[in-house]
């Protein structure tokens, strides 16, 4: 392939030295301030008005697009925390984790980590949540295909391996709900929190025929799925039945729950280990 | 020259989420749909599920924004490979993007950048053009951009420079009667010196959308509303130079129904006078 001519590379370098310029506060909005571009790339650009005023529209429009990628990955999230300071944060996100694919929603692949290393940033329980419940729905939903687990009636379970778009959420407060009514309200501000429930909610998110599927799961349910995506059946079982009346729960469950995440197709075909159907719980 | 779309006066509209249920459920009157190639090039399952519905229902063409035509980082192979792979999958009649660069030193700003037009970038356009065109084994289409700025550095102007990559590398036009239309007024030249210069048996399609007015007296190419009447005019006076050719109306924010949006697009029969 031709080289491209020597001067494109330096142009690029300054133009993006520009357009990677954080924004500036200006009666209360963001935004671009050309003022504010580095002179020295700017002179080489061409300095005299309008390029300066012209670049800038670029320079916002970045910008934009980029914050409104952010609160489409992370909606709950922003929509909790106030569109104005979602996007300061953003920013600073952007900032330290410049995009690096060409497909947009990637730009917010790191945000989740991110935020959580922000040590300084307060971040109460139902922000941590709306966190996670925004994470596992990008999850979910960026998950290729992977065909079902399929029972060898009488063979014995050793381990189950969740599929990739396989979410467990623990829900405290009625997020999900929320999530599915953010178009409802309007401005920037933040969307009042719903209330907290009487005791917390399990939910899975699992891919089926083209859509996310979300499932309500009891407490102990979620706790089974959880330990089953880590441990074989005998294990998990064990760490679950250290109380009696969860045992007994369990024992009546058991097998309906199994039944539930098989056909809702919580597991991969599963290769290298012997998988059955022996699902009850030896003592 | 031109194998596709094999009706030339196909109407097409833009794939937008909002616009899913109402295209593979009702019964509409729409030649043919256009998706953003990176929405779908990924492994996601749900999207290719999704696309898998819409392609047994109608023709699909793509359009990227992510190519970085004129960036200086090589072309990435992975996005090829993907791109391939997804005209592949739908049997896209042609894949079109833009004349600009997206990306630089690895990092993406996810904008349709210009560049300064000389004659010893022509060559370089030229090639990764056709380079593109050979791998995709299908016709490749050049979209001109919506611009805000000129630089300093420019040797010749848009209008020669646009015609001339794409005769360098032997694909085609994709053009966008609203970009035309935007960059003229921002950079105070007439739109009929640019369509002057547009060899018709080469131009894929045509892109109509709508644009806003800033502040500052700048239009911006933003897709959010109604294509302008004048944008419309614009269009006639293409139609009347090279028509017929396929159209296909974009609208990105501030969608509105399906039925508005086919209203919307089959206006363009109106200006095919």
């Amino acid at each position: 392939m031709t080289k491209a001519p020597d001067w494109l590379s330096d142009f690029q370098t300054d133009m993006s030295s520009i357009l990677a310029q954080p924004l500036t506060i200006q009666s209360g909005r963001l935004c671009s301030d050309p003022a504010g571009f580095p002179q020295d790339s700017l002179g080489r650009l061409g300095h005299q008005d309008p390029l300066p005023r012209r670049l800038a529209v670029y320079h916002e429009q970045r910008w934009a697009r980029f914050f409104s990628a952010m609160q489409s990955e992370f909606p709950l999230f922003a929509r909790l925390m106030g569109l104005w300071h979602f996007n300061r944060l953003a920013e600073a996100y952007l900032l330290s984790h410049p995009p690096r694919s060409y497909d947009l929603p990637q730009i917010a692949d790191r945000f989740a980590p991110y935020v959580r290393s922000r040590t300084e940033m307060s971040r109460p329980a139902w922000l941590e949540e709306a966190l996670a419940w925004d994470e596992a729905h990008r999850l979910c939903l960026a998950a290729p295909h992977e065909e079902d687990w399929q029972a060898d009636n009488g063979r014995t379970i050793l381990q189950l391996t969740p599929k990739t778009c396989l979410q467990l959420v623990e829900e405290r407060w009625s997020l999900l709900d929320l999530r599915q009514r953010l178009d409802s309200f309007e401005g920037d501000d933040p969307v009042p929190l719903p209330a907290q429930h009487g005791s917390s909610r399990g939910w899975a998110l699992v891919q089926r025929e083209g859509r996310i599927l979300t499932i309500p799961l009891e407490p102990l349910q979620l706790r089974l799925y959880r330990a089953l995506a880590e441990s074989p059946l005998p294990d998990a079982l064990d760490q679950l039945s250290a109380e009696p009346t969860q045992l007994a729960t369990l024992e009546v469950k058991l097998a309906s729950w199994m039944q539930l995440s098989r056909d809702a197709g919580f597991w991969r075909k599963h290769e290298g280990h012997m998988i059955g159907s022996d699902l009850k719980h030896s003592e | 020259m031109l194998p596709p779309l094999q009706d030339r006066r196909s109407l097409g509209l833009g794939l937008r989420i909002p616009h899913y249920r109402d295209l593979l459920e009702r019964d509409v009157e729409l030649d043919y749909l256009e998706i953003i190639s990176e929405n779908f090039m990924g492994d996601a399952a749900i999207p290719r599920s999704v696309l898998r519905r819409f392609r047994e229902k109608f023709p699909i063409v793509l359009h990227g924004v992510g190519l970085n035509l004129l960036g200086v980082d090589p072309l990435d192979e992975d996005y090829l490979h993907r791109l391939c792979r997804l005209a592949d999958l739908v049997d896209a009649p042609f894949v079109s993007d833009h004349l600009c660069w997206t990306a630089h030193a690895g990092h993406h700003h996810h904008d349709l950048l210009p560049t300064p037009f000389t004659s010893d970038l022509i060559g370089y356009a030229a090639e990764r053009a056709a380079f593109v065109q050979e791998r995709l084994g299908r016709p490749f289409g050049l979209e001109n951009l919506s611009s805000y700025t000129a630089f300093p550095r420019s040797e010749m102007s848009e209008w020669d420079f646009y015609p001339a990559v794409v005769k360098a590398a032997g694909c085609f036009y994709m053009l966008d009667v609203n970009n035309i239309y935007v960059s003229a007024h921002n950079q105070e030249f007439k739109p009929d010196l640019y369509l002057d210069r547009i060899e018709w048996s080469r131009v894929l399609q045509v892109h109509v959308a709508g644009h806003r007015r800033l502040d500052h007296g700048l239009l911006l190419d933003t897709h959010d509303q109604a294509v302008r009447p004048e944008v419309w005019e614009l269009y006639a006076q293409a139609w009347r130079l090279g028509g017929p050719f396929p159209t296909l109306l974009e609208w990105d924010d501030h969608i509105p129904s399906l039925d508005l949006a086919l209203a919307e697009l089959s206006l363009a029969r109106s200006y095919q006078r």
